[in-house]
This record gives C-alpha cells, structure tokens and sequence, in this order.
C-alpha cells in the first residue's frame, strides 16, 4: 500500500496554513503529547535507571537502534548495564515486547560518540546484531556479532568479527544484511597504524576493514581491508545495493587531513570495488568531527548520501546522490540552519521519495527536522520539525517499513521515539 | 629557636602531605562545566590572555596537543590556560590521570557535568559542531579567535 499524495493533501495544506515552517507549538505539542499518551512516557529520575536497581527496558536503554523486518515489526537494539538487548514492537513502537539480552555474560557496549548497537533482519527473520565492545585501555576494543535463529527468543554466543585480536582500536561498525541473510559489517581499525608507528612511521587516521559471514554462518571471512587512513572517530554508512551486495561510506583522511567522503561497492562479495571520492569540499582540519556520514540505496540503484563538512564556504549539512552506481554524485546541496548547529545527518530513500533528517539547536530546544523530496532528491519540500525536545537527546535516524518512513529518536525527557513521517508537497 | 625549627619542619611536612593528598585525590581537580559556566570562566579571567581549550579524552588529535600545550604554557605564564573536557563526570578519574600524565594536574580543568551537552556547547559557541579539539583565544579588547582541530605550539613562537 503507498501513501496517496492526493489523499494527505488536504492535511497537509492545513499544516502549511497554520505556519509556513510547520513548526507552530500547537504541531510539536500535539506530537509529543500523542507519542507521550502512546509510550507513557515519564522522564526516570537517575536512581530509577541506575543498573544496580533498574531492570534492563528501553525507557533507560542507551542509543537505541531500530529496524522494521518484511513483515512489519519494529526491531530495536539498545544496551544496559554491560548487555545488548533486543525487543519488537507490532504496533509501529507503541507496545514493546519484553528485552532479550544479546550477550549472556557482561561487555562493555559502546554507546558513546557516534557508536551504537546495529540491529537488521534478513528475508528469513533472522535478526542479526552488531557493536563495539571497548576494552579496559582507551582507544582500544573489539566488533562484535550475535544473531537470533528464533524470532529474538535467544541468540548466538557473540563472536568477535576482527581477525586482529591485538588490544587496538577496532569500532565504529556498521553492518548490513541481504536478504538471503549474509552479513556484512565495516569498522575503522588500528591494525596499520600500529604497525606502521612501531616501524617508526606516522600514519594518519584510521583503516577501514570490512568482513562478512555466509547466511547462517558463525563465523567471519578473513577480514580485508578497504582504504588506509579513514577517519578514526566518525561512524561509518553501510546499505545493501540491489545485487544484495554492501555499499561502504566513511569519512576519508585525504594528504594533509582533508577530510572528504568517500565510498566503495563491492563487485563479489569479497571483492571491493575501487573507492571512490563522494565530496570535494577540502575540509582540513587536524581534529575528530564526530560527524560521519548516512547512506540509503533504492531498488534502481540510486545512491542517497548525506554528511556534514564545516571547509571554508561549505559549512553545514550536505545532500548528493549517484545514479550510476556512486561512480559520480550530483552536486552536493545545502541543507539545515548551520547557524543552529544543524547536526548528525540521516537519509532515507524508497523508490523516487528521498527523507532527509537532522538536529538543530537555538539555545534552548533540540529539532529534529525532515525534508522530502519526491524526485529521486531533485528539488525538496520545506524543512519541517517532526519532534522537540528541551533536554538531551541521542542522534536522529530514519527507518522505513513497506509503506513510509519513520523517525527513530529517544529524548530524555520524552523516550524512545518512532513517528511516521507525513508526505509534504514538493515546492 | 628550637621551637622555630620544630615548627617549620612541621609546616614543610604539612606541605608535602597536602600536595601528595592533592595529586592523589584526582577526580577531585576538575571543576563541574554546567549552564552558565563559560561566561564565569571569561569574567575570570577578564583584562588578561586566555587561551580556552576544549577537548576529550577520546579524541586522538586532543591528547596529542595536551604535552605540546603543557610545554607552551609552562614557558607563557602570561597567558591563562582554561581546559574543558567534553567527557561527563563519569569519566572525571581518567580525565585528571590524562591531564596528569602530560603535565596539565595544576592545569585550570573543568569537565562537562550535564547531559544536555548541546546547550553546554552552544554557551560556548553557537557555531561550533562539536568537533575537537576547538579552541578560543582571547586578548583584551580584541574579538575572539576561534581555533579549529590541532594546534601547533611548536609553531607558534616562530
């Protein structure tokens, strides 16, 4: 079933009637008052989320990640107290079903910066989860995989996907799944620049390092490597091309620490194609800009990227898409209010409709604001906040089901978050 | 006399166990970062040279400027150095184990302690996205300059 234009016109008219921005009181208020009647929601005091008296739930779960499966429930992925932890929702993020613990022994779970848990599904129900694991010396942890055969009943002893077990940086993972259930996963790694640093080298950044299991599998191919010098703090895009093959995006280190995009496909599953530069917007800076890059591939194979650059005359927050396999990118455009620190970036693409979303700050109230464009990201409709909030809050992200887009965001004082995005009119 | 040398002796023992007290107690040094604590720092040190640096203990770029800046401000006491640690107080302990190890345990140290870090960045500068390390210098009179990413003390005085 698809969403009618036609039909959410008139809606839509009235919202643009009452603010040209669609960001009037009486919109967030009544969206937020929905969600908080929906999930009953009350902000927990520390002591009510303190692990040595809370029990594991999604109201004091860390960053949060969601995904739908083919049959339309909602996954979500969070830690807690040292464990990762998956529960489903029927109803589109109303009602959460009770938390299945990942990791039956306790890890630490990386959930700061931009490090999260992953969570995907494959054409078969398998659920498929990634994360980094710190380890007790900074800089320094491990990817790790677990999977459930049974609906989330249970899963796999988590194994660790990086074949060097030295006590490096191994993090920032990203995965990705086909639909026949092999799995891919990406991660900046240490491994060169150790070596090279105790060949008395200096090496810039990070490596990007990939590996993947076959459907069912255990156990992680040889890693291989796919670029020397990534950036080393920044998350790393991955989604599926419609050969079922992996699509990687980074932050890339280029000579002197320009800081540029860049992105691979992959020709076989262990094959990667060259890499290919995405942006050339020269941001050079000696520094860790928290701020990597999103990614969503359509069924025709049109590339959708999103990333943030703050270079001379290229600040802010930047769109560019590929129709020819990310071989070249449309000219990147603008979007956000860089001088509300417009942030952390998200894209999502289903057929020629293109969502994008993204924080801002005045000062006082967080934003989460989305764009639509319903030609393939030509032109864009108006900017229109989905979600505020006045105290912290974790990344924006979007996530699709067969039928639309969803926000996925979790606000301290309101939880976890998953609203529909409304069609908008293209201008 | 005999009661003079008793007493100095004293006063030098009490010193020495207060500055091993000090070094010991190290989650102790930095002060809370919390709404409205960035204005206190600048009114603190109005009418002189500040250099403010914001950095984290995740950040690779940031603990490879920490000696470096140790070095540079140890030899311009001219200039007053204000570091900002962007890490939460849960990680305070290793905050001040880092600022120690390169030189900074005297260092004026502060380390975010709320969880609403845009607004705390915000205070700081509107327009800064939260990379690091970022820094400001400030001159009587001048406007102030921002700094992005590494900064090269070595380079500085040449």
């Amino acid at each position: 079933m698809t969403y009618s234009l036609k039909r959410l016109l008139p809606l839509v008219l009235l919202l643009v009637f009452m603010c040209s921005s669609c960001a009037t009181e009486t919109n967030l208020n009544q969206d937020l008052s929905a969600a908080t009647a929906l999930h009953n929601y009350q902000k927990p005091s520390a002591a009510a989320c303190n692990p040595a008296k809370a029990q594991p739930s999604l109201r004091c779960g860390q960053a949060p990640s969601a995904t739908f499966d083919n049959n339309g429930r909602l996954w979500v992925v969070w830690a807690f107290d040292n464990h990762v932890y998956v529960n489903y929702s029927d109803d589109e993020g109303k009602t959460f079903s009770a938390p299945t613990a990942v990791n039956s022994s306790p890890e630490r779970v990386s959930t700061r910066g931009e490090n999260r848990p992953k969570i995907k599904l494959d054409g078969k129900g398998r659920v498929h989860v990634s994360w980094s694991k710190p380890l007790a010396k900074r800089f320094t942890g491990d990817i790790r995989y677990s999977r459930s055969d049974d609906g989330g009943r249970s899963f796999i002893e988590p194994v660790t996907v990086n074949d060097n077990h030295d006590p490096i940086g191994h993090s920032f993972d990203s995965l990705g799944v086909s639909d026949e259930g092999r799995v891919y996963i990406a991660w900046l790694d240490k491994r060169d620049r150790e070596s090279a640093e105790q060949g008395g080298d200096s090496y810039s950044g990070s490596a990007l390092y990939y590996s993947y299991a076959e459907p069912g599998a255990d156990t992680f191919e040889a890693n291989i490597k796919i670029a020397d010098h990534s950036c080393e703090c920044c998350r790393t895009a991955l989604d599926i091309d419609p050969d079922g093959l992996p699509v990687l995006m980074w932050r890339h280190v280029y000579g002197d620490n320009v800081r540029d995009h860049a992105l691979v496909r992959f020709l076989t599953p262990n094959k990667p194609d060259t890499p290919v530069r995405v942006s050339h917007q020269q941001w050079q800076i000696d520094a860790c800009p928290h701020h990597g890059p999103a990614l969503s591939i359509t069924a025709d194979a049109r590339y959708h990227a999103v990333w943030f650059n703050d270079a001379e005359n290229k600040q802010g927050l930047f769109y560019a898409h590929s129709k020819d396999g990310g071989q070249s990118y449309s000219p990147p455009v603008n979007f956000g209010d860089y001088n509300k620190t417009a942030a952390h970036p998200y894209v999502m693409a289903v057929g020629n409709r293109v969502y994008l979303s993204w924080k801002e700050f005045d000062g006082k109230e967080t934003q989460v604001l989305v764009q639509q464009s319903n030609d393939d990201g030509n032109s864009w409709a108006l900017p229109k906040v989905v979600l505020s909030t006045s105290n912290a809050s974790d990344h924006p992200l979007l996530i699709k089901n067969d039928r639309q887009v969803f926000l996925s965001w979790q606000t301290a004082n309101e939880g976890y978050h998953v609203i529909a995005i409304e069609e908008e009119p293209i201008q | 006399m005999r009661y003079k040398y008793h007493r100095s002796v004293f006063s030098l023992l009490l010193l020495i166990v207060s500055s091993l007290l000090s070094s010991n107690s190290l989650a102790a040094n930095s002060r809370d970062f919390v709404q409205g604590s960035y204005t206190q720092i600048i009114e603190s040190h109005k009418n002189r040279s500040l250099f403010v640096s914001l950095w984290s203990i995740d950040c690779p770029p940031c603990r490879e400027e920490l000696p470096e800046m140790a070095a540079y401000f140890s030899s311009h006491p001219e200039i007053s150095l204000v570091l900002i640690s962007t890490d939460g107080k849960d990680l305070a302990t290793e905050v001040e184990q880092v600022l120690q190890q390169n030189g900074l345990a005297d260092a004026e140290s502060w380390i975010f302690a709320e969880d609403f870090v845009q607004r705390l960045r915000y205070e700081v500068d509107s327009a800064w996205h939260g990379e690091l390390p970022t820094s400001y210098f400030y001159s009587p009179g001048q406007p102030r300059q921002r700094i992005r990413g590494r900064v090269d003390f070595k380079g500085v005085d040449d």
